[in-house]
């Protein structure tokens, strides 16, 4: 059963997918980019359902040409890869610098696939065997052929992970944020894979000694996994909404920032047990706790905010104004400066209240923060982590 | 508070929130303004600066609610230390327990403590009656939010903005809400 569906899931998986694209018909503006999604999904839904036992076995079956599905299937890899490479170009470059390159990849892509043809041919395999690497890995031609074929989709891949994570950093949609990460993952594994498929080849070919190769979650796990990450990385933004993403996201990024602030409150808390309605519970019953967490979050934002004014009379300007300086010098600017300037000035007054510093009930000074909730919790949670950071030195150093 | 008497607390405040009519859009001044028509008696808003012990204060005069909150905190935590006091005013709650808060006479030191009915302030939670304010203005705030129309998260980005188009073919269209 778990072999079926390691076997048989992602293909299935990938055939929905393209299955709904297709129900969704031509949408939007029309975009150059935008065929180069179809074959992206397209290319990687027939690579997939290629290598499934039973459709390499019934290729080289029907076409009498052993192994087959290998060489058909490595084929579509090489035309995701050139899709991926042309819709990046086409984001970043104008449809008339764009067609040139695109027409000689297409050019590189034919003498790649040629190439490759040719060494499959020279390679002596004549058992048909979806397990294509334990059987002939050490053969000849095996691993140049392998090595043409990687030299092709490795840039392409490395493009997807570089530029698909810094997309997704330069994103505010939270489904578009992740699905991008999903790509920039699946893109990285895929490149992980290759070069340690490539060193399983050569290791068996010049006989040194290469301890990963024939292991099942590499070998057999992570190919998979790449595929489905990108598959449903890019997919992820349209058929999201459906399942309710956007919502268990930001909930996700809720609970994140709770067990963000439990540092700085736990500190404030501590100092200042008065800010608390419900008394502190366990990280550990914190963690496992999932229900209520919009009051539970606002709570705290709030209670932070009640230990921050209690601890007030112990804020001293002169310590406040240093740790802005420092936090400046080590290249902190923007928010981060604000919020490690601001975490070192409360970290120093719970560290006063503590040694029993004298509370002086000065001026009101100026109170670092967001001008509404959402923005005031983002700033505490960095905050809180800036403190949490300075708390690990303190108690290391 | 421990966790059961929070619930049974959290449960009987629930019929109160939801009885309470909110303005829209919502903004503490607007409910203020609300629940002093309903109650007849104006409700001032008075700024405090540090120096006090309190962080909030409800001071009935004869005639007006006077809210105090303090100045020194985001605006938000502001709004939060109003809901609390206006929380007091509509649970109708007294004084119990310790002495009444006397920081009113340093922010009004020519009033005459003759007119001053009753004065709460915001401190600790150890009696019931600030337990129940604090709580009571968490919920109005919750439910404040939840009425609120959905925040849009603009792709501000040209480029991830196409990249967005050109991967969410869905056509469901409609706008996330920002993380």
């Amino acid at each position: 059963m778990a072999d079926t569906l390691r076997h048989y899931g992602p293909a299935a998986v990938a055939w929905v997918l393209l299955a709904y694209r297709v129900s969704k018909g031509r949408r939007g503006a029309p975009d150059p980019a935008r065929d180069t999604v179809w074959l992206v999904l397209l290319g990687l839904s027939l690579s997939l359902t290629l290598l499934t036992p039973a459709v390499y076995a019934f290729t080289g079956r029907v076409s009498g040409v052993p192994n087959l599905a290998r060489l058909l299937g490595h084929g579509s890899m090489l035309v995701v890869a050139w899709s991926a490479r042309t819709f990046l170009w086409h984001l970043n470059h104008p449809i008339t610098e764009v067609q040139p390159r695109t027409r000689l990849h297409l050019g590189f892509l034919a003498a790649t696939f040629a190439a490759m043809s040719v060494l499959f041919v020279l390679a002596d395999t004549p058992v048909d065997d979806a397990r294509f690497a334990a059987r002939y890995a050490g053969d000849p031609w095996v691993l140049e052929y392998w090595l043409v074929y990687i030299a092709y989709l490795t840039p392409a891949f490395a493009s997807m992970a570089v530029l698909g994570w810094a997309y997704a950093h330069m994103s505010t949609a939270p489904l578009l944020r992740v699905g991008l990460r999903l790509v920039a993952i699946g893109a990285f594994l895929a490149i992980g894979y290759n070069l340690h498929k490539a060193l399983v080849f050569a290791s068996e070919r010049f006989g040194f000694s290469y301890p990963p190769a024939g292991h099942l979650l590499i070998d057999g796990v992570l190919p998979m996994l790449a595929h489905l990450l990108v598959l449903i990385g890019a997919t992820l933004p349209a058929w999201g909404r459906l399942v309710n993403a956007p919502e268990s996201l930001a909930w996700l990024s809720r609970y994140r920032t709770y067990q963000a602030l439990r540092p700085l409150w736990r500190a404030l808390y501590a100092a200042s047990p008065h800010i608390a309605l419900t008394p502190a519970s366990p990280a550990l019953v914190e963690l496992v706790t999932v229900r209520d967490l919009n009051l539970r979050l606002y709570r705290r934002v709030i209670e932070i905010r009640d230990g921050r004014l209690a601890l007030m009379p112990y804020l001293d300007l002169d310590t406040a104004t240093a740790a802005r300086a420092r936090a400046a010098q080590a290249g902190l600017s923007g928010q981060a400066l604000d919020a490690a300037a601001e975490a070192a000035a409360l970290h120093a007054a719970l560290h006063a209240k503590a040694l029993g510093a004298t509370a002086v009930f000065g001026p009101a000074s100026h109170t670092p923060g967001g001008g509404d909730l959402d923005s005031d919790t983002v700033f505490l949670r960095d905050v809180a982590r800036a403190f949490h950071r300075l708390e690990r030195q303190s108690h290391h150093g | 508070m421990s966790a059961v008497p929070f619930r049974r607390l959290r449960r009987s405040l629930k019929s109160k929130v939801d009885a309470l009519p909110l303005p829209t859009p919502f903004s503490i001044q607007a409910l203020c303004e609300l629940v002093a028509a309903e109650r007849r008696r104006p409700i001032r808003l008075m700024p405090m600066a540090r120096g006090v012990e309190v962080c909030g204060l409800w001071v009935a005069l004869d005639e007006t609610d006077l809210i105090f909150y303090e100045q020194t905190t985001t605006s938000h935590h502001q709004q939060h230390i109003i809901l609390h006091e206006l929380s007091h005013l509509l649970c109708n709650h007294y004084h119990s327990g310790a002495p009444e808060p006397d920081q009113w006479r340093y922010l009004l030191p020519d009033l005459d403590q003759g007119m001053v009915r009753r004065v709460l302030g915001r401190t600790a939670y150890t009696e019931i009656e600030e337990q129940e304010a604090e709580l009571l203005a968490s919920l109005i705030q919750q439910r404040a939010r939840r009425l609120a129309p959905l925040q849009v998260a603009a792709e501000t980005n040209a480029l991830t903005g196409r990249i967005k188009t050109l991967l969410d073919w869905s056509g469901s269209g409609g706008p996330e809400r920002p993380s």
